[in-house]
């Protein structure tokens, strides 16, 4: 019998995985950009943010933009490469 | 607080998210337009004053060339503007920016080159401009998943190549040629992606 392995639990939550989806498809994306895209609150959001920050799978870069306050997101190598691991894997689960 | 998924609903949320994310970068088509009207109306200007016994008629390109020049630094202004205004930046965006920049370079370059050296006399250097063309719609429309773009490339390939076979016989026609395959493969596909862009803007705000 096949063994499945364990789906990331950082990833397993409907907004990481949204956030980290949209993010592997661009360069940098803002956070008004990340929240227009999921439909999330923005306090939800930079809960979530921060949480993906801390497992090391975004970077986060706070910089003023025209004397505004601008959050710019980008995904890492390590967050690229658990986002490919857990497309397996679910992949593995879905007999696909 | 966090929503329990289940795996159909994980792959669904990939899908969508990356599929939103890949129509970020659109094209308005108004640049295709433009140049593309330019170009085809100085190809019939050309080809009146060739007609008309103008001498040096090939120097009008040098007047198109400092148009261009103006033009091409007015565009970079205002991707640079754009650009700061976006709230996110894709890899195709970035790439096919810069090989637009790589694009308009050698375009002025040949132009300028053609109109010292009088090859836009001879007529067969609108081949190398038609080849230049169809080069940078082929990238542009396969970045942009644009059809009507790459069929534009096909048109000028085929323009050039004829061009470069019968030239001589061609004579001033080959500037008919040029305009032709320009209207095909620029301001066609240009009027199209136009189309589909308003259709999407619109469908963003009613949606």
């Amino acid at each position: 019998m096949a063994e499945f392995n364990e789906l990331d639990p950082m990833l397993h939550s409907q907004l990481r995985l949204a956030v980290i989806s949209l993010l592997v498809s661009v360069r940098e994306a803002e956070f008004t950009f990340l929240k227009e895209k999921t439909g999330a609150t923005a306090g939800n959001l930079s809960v979530q943010l921060q949480k993906l920050k801390e497992a090391g799978y975004i970077e986060i870069i706070k910089q003023f933009k025209d004397n505004y306050p601008q959050t710019l997101c980008k995904i890492t190598l390590k967050g690229v490469t658990a986002l490919e691991e857990y497309v397996k894997n679910l992949r593995q689960y879905l007999n696909l | 607080m966090e929503n329990k998924l289940t795996n159909t609903e994980s792959l669904k949320i990939i899908e969508q998210m990356i599929n939103r994310a890949k129509n970020e970068e659109r094209d308005s088509g108004k640049g295709w337009i433009m140049w593309g009207w330019m170009l085809t109306i100085v190809s019939i200007i050309h080809y009146f004053l060739i007609l008309y016994g103008v001498k040096g008629s090939g120097n009008i390109w040098s007047v198109f060339g400092v148009f261009g020049i103006v033009l091409i630094a007015h565009g970079i202004y205002k991707r640079r503007t754009r650009s700061s205004e976006r709230t996110v930046k894709t890899y195709t965006g970035e790439l096919v920016g810069k090989i637009g920049d790589a694009f308009f370079i050698s375009l002025i370059v040949s132009m300028v080159g053609a109109a010292t050296t009088g090859a836009f006399n001879s007529g067969v250097n609108f081949g190398y401009l038609l080849l230049l063309y169809a080069f940078w719609l082929y990238i542009h429309g396969a970045a942009f998943r644009f059809d009507p773009m790459k069929y534009g490339a096909y048109v000028n390939w085929l323009g050039a190549l004829a061009i470069f076979l019968w030239y001589r016989e061609l004579g001033k026609n080959v500037l008919i040629v040029h305009a032709l395959c320009v209207i095909l493969g620029y301001i066609i596909p240009g009027y199209m992606a136009q189309r589909k862009f308003d259709q999407q803007a619109n469908s963003k705000v009613n949606g």
